[in-house]
C-alpha cells in the first residue's frame, strides 16, 4: 500500500494486533484479530473492530477520522506480518456492511499490481473463489502468500 | 448479504467481548462459505466437512 501505516503492537503469536486511528478530533483504538475458521484446514478470519472507551467492541461505527487509507494500509501490514508468521494460512475477510466490502474491493483493486507480486488474492463470487478481478462484486476476499501449498 | 449480517449481528454492531465480536464475524464468513460447491468446501474443511 502506498500510504503510511500506523504503528502496530501485537501479541506473541501474531493473532491479535492493536493500533490507534488518530485525528485532530479523536483517537480510536482498533484491533485486528485473526481466528482459525472452526474445522477448517488453514483458513483464518480477519476481524477489524473499534475498541470503545467502555471496553466494548464495535464493527459498525463510522469514525470519520479521514484516515481510511492509513487504516487499510495498517490492516494490510497486519496481514503481511500474520502471513509471514503463518505462511500456509489463508486470510478471509469481508466488510461488516456491503459498503465496507465495496471499500475493501476498491482498495484491493487500487493496490492489486503491487500486492499480487507477493500475495495470491481471490474473491468469492457466484458461490466460489476466483482470482481477484477489479470491479467485481465479491462477497468475501482471500489473501495468502504466493508459492505456498496452502491446501 | 445484509440479510446474513442481520441474523448474526447485535442490533447496533457493538459487542461486550472480543470473542463475541469475532464469533459474529466468523458466522458471516461461514454462511458465505456454505454456498460453495462441496468439492471446494472439501479443500477448506478436509474430511471435517459437514453437509
Amino acid at each position: 500500500m502506498n500510504y503510511p501505516a500506523y504503528s502496530i503492537s501485537h501479541n506473541s503469536n501474531l493473532l491479535s494486533f492493536n493500533f490507534e486511528s488518530v485525528s485532530d478530533e479523536r483517537n480510536i483504538q482498533k484491533k485486528v484479530i485473526f481466528t482459525l475458521i472452526p474445522n477448517s484446514v488453514n483458513f483464518y478470519n480477519l476481524s477489524l473492530v473499534d475498541v470503545l472507551p467502555n471496553g466494548h467492541f464495535d464493527d459498525l461505527s463510522i469514525s470519520n477520522n479521514n484516515d481510511l487509507r492509513q487504516i487499510l494500509s495498517t490492516v494490510y501490514e497486519c496481514i503481511h506480518l500474520f502471513l509471514n508468521q503463518n505462511p500456509k494460512a489463508i486470510v478471509l475477510f469481508t466488510g461488516s456492511t456491503e459498503s465496507r466490502t465495496r471499500l475493501y474491493r476498491i482498495a484491493i483493486s487500487q493496490n492489486l499490481l503491487e500486492a499480487s507480486k507477493k500475495f495470491k488474492i481471490e474473491g468469492f463470487l457466484n458461490d466460489d473463489f476466483e482470482t481477484f478481478v477489479p470491479n467485481r462484486n465479491y462477497e468475501l476476499f482471500s489473501i495468502s502468500l504466493k508459492n505456498t501449498n496452502n491446501y | 448479504m445484509e440479510t446474513v449480517l442481520k441474523k448474526v449481528k447485535s442490533s447496533n454492531g457493538t459487542y461486550s467481548s472480543i470473542e463475541e465480536a469475532v464469533e459474529s464475524k466468523i458466522k458471516v464468513v461461514q454462511k458465505i462459505l456454505d454456498k460453495m460447491p462441496s468439492n471446494t468446501k472439501k479443500k477448506i474443511f478436509g474430511d471435517k466437512i459437514e453437509s
